[in-house]
């Protein structure tokens, strides 16, 4: 079912942890239950994801980690030769997307594989009336994965993240190959409010409070 | 009452692996045409592929030290741009 899997690097918890520290702003205008690290600057984005762990049906033990840079390097060399070249984006490189995130989480399986990566781009979550929504700006699951149905799997995730912040929902904009995706997870067409993509082409969706929490719930299911 | 949840979003979980697996999709969201306007080669890796023909060429610290600048450079204004974007929008 999954095709070779390069493995990556052994884990470099403490280095990679510091690396993405500079870059890394806790993305939030309001209250959030985020715990903090003591031994941690008062500008890392804490989230309570990296103590958790999920079993995934077909994948198997998932965590969620901030990716060092050489893990985000290892997947540039990996991914793009590897990516559908029908769909147009074969030329995402995720250490020049993560150079640009505010907010980056990868998931990895058993094997310390990144099988999972997204991130936001902005500093705070975009605000509709008074409510606050995470923008999610880049989500993809590893091509080795294709067809596990890992998906679902991720934008879970991303929403515990969401919820973690104390967003009220989430936006995105679609590129069209993955329109029936958002569509399948029952995703509101079109953006809260007046909010729309900030590039021409792509399709706005958005995850009210509910679904947001149904999306929650699904990973927490599966939480080890 | 609340295992009873947790199981039925269990299912749940697995019926909607399910069905996108049988769909041929990568699963994205964004803005796939940011990423485009940067540099898929770097001033450093134009350096050196400008010498690659040479036999027993390299190229020197100080072009090598230039491009890296350059590099950054790139990158920062990208970062810029974003920023802008981000507050604009």
């Amino acid at each position: 079912m999954v095709s070779s899997v390069p493995r990556l690097a052994p884990r470099t918890w403490v280095l990679g942890l510091f690396h993405s520290a500079a870059r890394l702003v806790v993305v939030g205008g309001r209250p959030s239950d985020v715990a903090s690290f003591p031994q941690m600057t008062a500008s890392y984005p804490v989230t309570k994801l990296i103590s958790r762990s999920w079993n995934v049906p077909r994948v198997g033990k998932t965590v969620v980690r901030v990716p060092p840079s050489t893990d985000l390097e290892l997947i540039d060399r990996l991914w793009p030769g590897a990516r559908n070249p029908d769909h147009g984006y074969q030329h995402w490189r995720w250490t020049r997307i993560c150079a640009r995130s505010t907010d980056m989480l990868a998931m990895y399986d058993s094997n310390t594989n990144i099988i999972g990566i997204w991130c936001s781009q902005v500093d705070v979550p975009a605000r509709i009336g008074s409510r606050f929504y995470y923008q999610l700006d880049y989500l993809e699951v590893s091509p080795y994965h294709q067809r596990t149905g890992l998906g679902p799997m991720a934008l879970a995730l991303v929403a515990c993240r969401a919820s973690e912040l104390g967003c009220d929902g989430m936006v995105l904009g679609s590129i069209e190959s993955a329109r029936g995706f958002y569509e399948k997870m029952r995703a509101s067409a079109g953006g809260p409010g007046t909010w729309q993509p900030s590039e021409p082409g792509l399709i706005p969706f958005h995850f009210p409070k509910g679904r947001l929490n149904f999306l929650k719930e699904l990973a927490d299911a599966v939480e080890d | 009452m609340l295992s009873r949840t947790k199981s039925e979003r269990r299912r749940q979980l697995e019926r909607l692996m399910a069905e996108s697996a049988d769909t041929p999709v990568t699963f994205l969201a964004g803005n796939p045409s940011a990423d485009i306007h940067a540099p898929s080669v770097g001033a450093v890796d134009v350096a050196r592929s400008l010498v690659g023909g040479l036999p027993g060429a390299t190229v020197s610290n100080r072009v090598t030290s230039v491009a890296q600048k350059l590099d950054r450079l790139v990158a920062l204004d990208q970062c810029n741009v974003s920023r802008c974007r981000s507050k604009s929008g």
